[in-house]
């Protein structure tokens, strides 16, 4: 009878130990969700994009409604932001191999000023076209929770896709979208 | 022994008086947040734009957001007084808000989304205003028990909002709740 007990405790030990080593092994952390996985969330009921006219990094006007019949990547940021950071060598070289494609791109920063947009830039070796959403009003127009966010919107100027937090724009998964969006008439 | 029991309790003693050191007293009451700085066409306002469908909406704040877009319609209705599309628009809008306070059931005059960004949050006065209108109607078109239930819902969501934020629009329209469910003056 002793002896079973000694057993069971000794069981009792052994899977102790088996659980806080598994725990210890194991991996918690937020998955990265751009490689391999859906982090494209496409509407199932694509809604018309927003109207808006702001800035870009050079002062000039851009007005979205001028870009009907295109294919737009609409990316909200700040330099401030570390996933908008990581973003952002992936998302240039998606730009240097579709703007001749007639992708058009915008990457659209919150509330900063040009100086410290065109330093990051200029540091970074980035050069994607940069709208200056001064007073936040774009951002809430899209209802954007959080940076870095992008949205993708078709020729009939309907937003068929979100993403929100880092993506890597260079998977299959991207291109094969941005490619599908580019054929369609 | 009695000394190891004495530092045990010493220790427990401060920590819990450390953790109390921080909390406001319940009894001071703060002014209510001025409507000018809180009401409801601001909040219909920070959310126009894109808009939100059920299907669509993944995030707790796409229901927020879909919830006060859907409130926004109904507005336009009632005050067009057609009361069956109102009624639509507002059910909507409940069905949102229900949803996303399953995720976060405060009200909040400063809801910080990101650096230098904050908006107006209120799930519960939104529905408190719902289900004030919603009675509002029921009893626009006769029926004065379905109304009573409404107010009834609407008195509990305003009390919810103002537990977590005080302000002058929800003490504003819990007294107009107060006011609609008395009784019917003839």
């Amino acid at each position: 009878m002793r002896g079973r007990w000694k057993r069971l405790a000794k069981n009792f030990v052994a899977l102790t130990c088996a659980g806080t080593l598994w725990l210890a092994g194991a991996d918690f952390s937020p998955v990265p969700k751009a490689f391999g996985q859906n982090v494209f969330q496409r509407y199932s009921n694509p809604q018309a994009v927003p109207d808006f006219s702001i800035q870009n990094l050079q002062g000039k006007q851009v007005d979205i409604r001028d870009h009907r019949g295109q294919v737009i990547l609409l990316n909200f940021w700040a330099t401030w932001c570390p996933n908008c950071r990581q973003e952002g060598p992936s998302l240039q070289k998606l730009y240097s191999q579709y703007q001749s494609r007639g992708l058009i791109f915008y990457r659209i920063n919150s509330k900063e000023k040009p100086e410290t947009i065109k330093q990051f830039m200029e540091k970074e070796s980035l050069n994607v076209p940069v709208l200056i959403d001064k007073t936040g009003q774009t951002e809430r127009l899209f209802g954007v929770w959080v940076h870095p966010t992008t949205y993708l919107i078709n020729r009939q100027a309907l937003v068929c896709y979100r993403t929100m937090g880092t993506v890597d724009w260079t998977t299959l998964q991207a291109t094969s979208i941005i490619d599908q969006l580019l054929k369609e008439r | 022994m009695r000394e190891k029991l004495f530092f045990f309790f010493l220790i427990v003693a401060l920590l819990v008086f450390a953790n109390c050191g921080g909390v406001t007293p319940i009894t001071e009451e703060r002014p209510p947040l001025p409507v000018q700085k809180a009401n409801l066409k601001m909040v219909l306002e920070e959310n126009e734009g894109l808009e939100i469908v059920w299907e669509d909406a993944k995030d707790a704040r796409d229901f927020y957001r879909g919830g006060v877009q859907q409130k926004a319609k109904a507005e336009k209705k009632l005050q067009e007084k057609a009361y069956p599309e109102a009624m639509k628009f507002y059910q909507a809008s409940n069905d949102f808000l229900t949803r996303m306070l399953q995720f976060m059931n405060e009200d909040c005059a400063s809801y910080t989304l990101y650096e230098g960004t904050d908006i107006l949050f209120f799930p519960n006065l939104l529905m408190a205003d719902n289900y004030l209108k919603m009675g509002i109607i029921a009893r626009e078109t006769g029926r004065e028990s379905a109304a009573t239930r409404n107010w009834k819902k609407a008195q509990d969501f305003a009390y919810k909002s103002l537990l977590s934020e005080r302000t002058e629009w929800g003490l504003s329209l819990e007294q107009e709740i107060l006011s609609l469910s008395g009784p019917k003056k003839n």
